[in-house]
């Protein structure tokens, strides 16, 4: 039996899991709770709903009569977040973690993950038909490189992708119930772009924005992570795992400064979680058993929520009804809104590093056009490249993709809605100069 | 009235049957001959597809993206278009249909309407007596 305060709450009552589940998962405790348990002791009622194909369907307004959310509430429907320094083994606990608890693994955002689109072209292959301003780097140009002007792009790119794969994993657990360990999140990004200053890799006027948008965009996220997993390793020992790596450039530009200011920056980011998520940290100078990260995950009592004591978890607790949570669910599975209100309408006119000459949008986008995609018209939309005939009743306002569904906006959507003036004047963009990069850089 | 206002009713004849709505024989690939409902209608139809060709040029879409939305979109606001003219010449025709039967009703209020050339500005304008500065005295 589980006592709670609050039982007249539907969610409560929806988050409940079955008595049995709950006689095997505690073992006669002082105080009872409800939370993560290892994927074999989970039991799901037999009306237990399937998942919501929400990559293929969305989710929107039309759909919320016809599927509830809190339906699928488990115990396990969980976030859960696994922190630390480079090279510091979150990937492979992660993955381990994931598959302990039947939960999705989320692996950390790549550049790779956006540039290369659905046809397989890989954008850095263009990069010498780019302007310069267009070719951000990966991971890999940025080690070999770290001075470079575009780093800042780069940062603020990967932070957005952050924002999005967060989202995506909330979308996850809402449509389908299953938890999602991630790897990162877009609260902590910001250990980078100290880094990267520490460093003067990013400039001091990118660096205010960074923060500012920051500051503006996590807000737009709503839910915190319900635990936080912090590998603590010692910077000597990160370095001594990326020499193990054996990526040359990644161990040239790595340096004890970096890391160790990535180090410093988690304590303020483990500061600022604290007030809404429980935090385990594990000194993970020698990797552990992950059979005990999932034993410790499980004596974590990740449900307990009262509004005076305290903010963890009560975003999660906020909506009680079924329309507040198809809300919710709704506007993580479409993103379209979190993006307008995180990062529309903040100027970049004193970060040089973000400036982008008009002239070179247009060129860039011809030779989008005439170079990368061949072909007048937007992804998803190239019959002779294989694609189907998709997207003939599309109808909302930003459903754009033949898919009602994006990973990441700066993925392939992008190109939907940039524009240049080099289009007015020549409509079907053929006017390709090829003389322009000579010309201008 | 002054005479050299005056024209021929020959030419007052000519006047009137210039160029009115309605006058002009109807020709299919003439639309200002068309009836005003069809003029709107086809209008608006035609600037709905011209909207739908300039989204699909800037956001780089073929001709079938959203179509069938579009087209309904686009036969609602034609058909409103048409129903708009629809009221608009029957707005007219009613209009003028009332203040000719209220002329029946009342010819002696429009004995002014009797000359065809209108009535000099001394019947329209009330008697006007002008009162200037310079007949008055000022300390």
């Amino acid at each position: 039996m589980v006592v709670y305060d609050r039982v007249s709450s539907l969610a409560v009552r929806r988050l409940l899991a079955p008595a049995g589940a709950l006689k095997q998962g505690w073992k006669g405790g002082e105080q009872q709770m409800r939370s993560i348990v290892h994927k074999s002791i989970l039991q799901l009622p037999e009306n237990y709903p399937q998942p919501w194909d929400y990559k293929n369907k969305g989710y929107q307004y039309t759909d919320a009569p016809f599927d509830c959310t809190q339906d699928r509430f488990t115990q396990n429907s969980r976030l859960i977040v696994v922190e630390g320094n480079v090279a510091s083994g979150k990937s492979s606990l992660a993955r381990q973690l994931a598959d302990q608890l039947g939960f999705y693994h989320m692996p950390e955002f790549k550049m790779d993950d956006v540039l290369i689109d659905r046809y397989g072209n890989d954008l850095r292959k263009f990069y010498h038909l780019f302007p310069k301003r267009f070719r951000i780097p990966d991971m890999q140009m940025f080690y070999k490189n770290p001075m470079d002007e575009l780093s800042a792009a780069m940062q603020e790119r990967i932070f957005r992708c952050r924002f999005d794969q967060y989202l995506n994993a909330l979308a996850h657990i809402m449509n389908t119930g299953q938890g999602v360990v991630l790897e990162r999140a877009p609260h902590s990004d910001f250990v980078f772009a100290n880094a990267m200053r520490a460093k003067n890799y990013i400039g001091h006027e990118f660096f205010k924005y960074y923060y500012f948008v920051r500051k503006n965009a996590l807000p737009k996220l709503n839910f915190w992570p319900h635990l936080v997993i912090y590998l603590d390793v010692p910077v000597a020992k990160c370095m001594e795992n990326i020499r193990k790596r054996g990526k040359v450039e990644e161990i040239a530009c790595l340096d004890e400064e970096y890391l160790g200011t990535i180090e410093e920056s988690y304590k303020d980011s483990l500061r600022e979680y604290r007030k809404h998520s429980k935090i385990l940290a594990f000194d993970w100078s020698t990797p552990g058993d992950v059979d005990s990260v999932v034993e410790d995950i499980e004596a974590t009592d990740l449900d307990f929520f009262e509004w005076h004591s305290g903010d963890v978890f009560e975003e999660w607790h906020a909506p009680v009804d079924e329309i507040t949570w198809n809300g919710w669910r709704q506007y993580v599975t479409s993103k379209s809104n979190a993006h307008f209100y995180a990062f529309d309408g903040i100027e970049t006119h004193d970060v040089g590093e973000l400036y982008i000459n008009p002239r070179d949008a247009g060129h860039f986008l011809q030779v989008m056009r005439q170079e990368v995609l061949k072909s007048p018209y937007a992804y998803g939309y190239n019959l002779k490249k294989g694609d189907e005939m998709a997207g003939m009743d599309n109808w909302r306002t930003f459903h754009v993709l033949p898919e009602k569904w994006y990973e990441y906006w700066w993925k392939e959507l992008w190109y939907d809605n940039w524009n240049a003036m080099e289009l007015v004047i020549d409509p079907q963009m053929k006017n390709l100069d090829p003389d322009y990069l000579h010309a201008h850089h | 009235m002054t005479e050299c206002t005056r024209v021929s009713d020959k030419e007052i004849e000519r006047r009137e049957s210039y160029i009115r709505a309605g006058d002009r024989p109807r020709e299919l690939l003439d639309p200002f001959t068309w009836e005003y409902r069809w003029k709107s209608g086809t209008l608006f139809t035609a600037m709905g597809f011209a909207s739908i060709y300039a989204y699909n040029t800037w956001y780089r879409k073929p001709w079938y993206f959203g179509i069938f939305p579009r087209l309904a979109l686009v036969g609602a606001i034609g058909a409103l278009a048409y129903g708009a003219g629809a009221m608009r010449e029957h707005h007219n025709k009613t209009r003028d249909a009332v203040i000719e039967h209220y002329m029946q009703l009342h010819p002696d209020d429009f004995d002014h309407f009797k000359d065809r050339s209108g009535r000099a500005w001394s019947e329209v304008l009330l008697p006007w007596y002008p009162k200037r500065a310079q007949y008055y005295k000022f300390d």
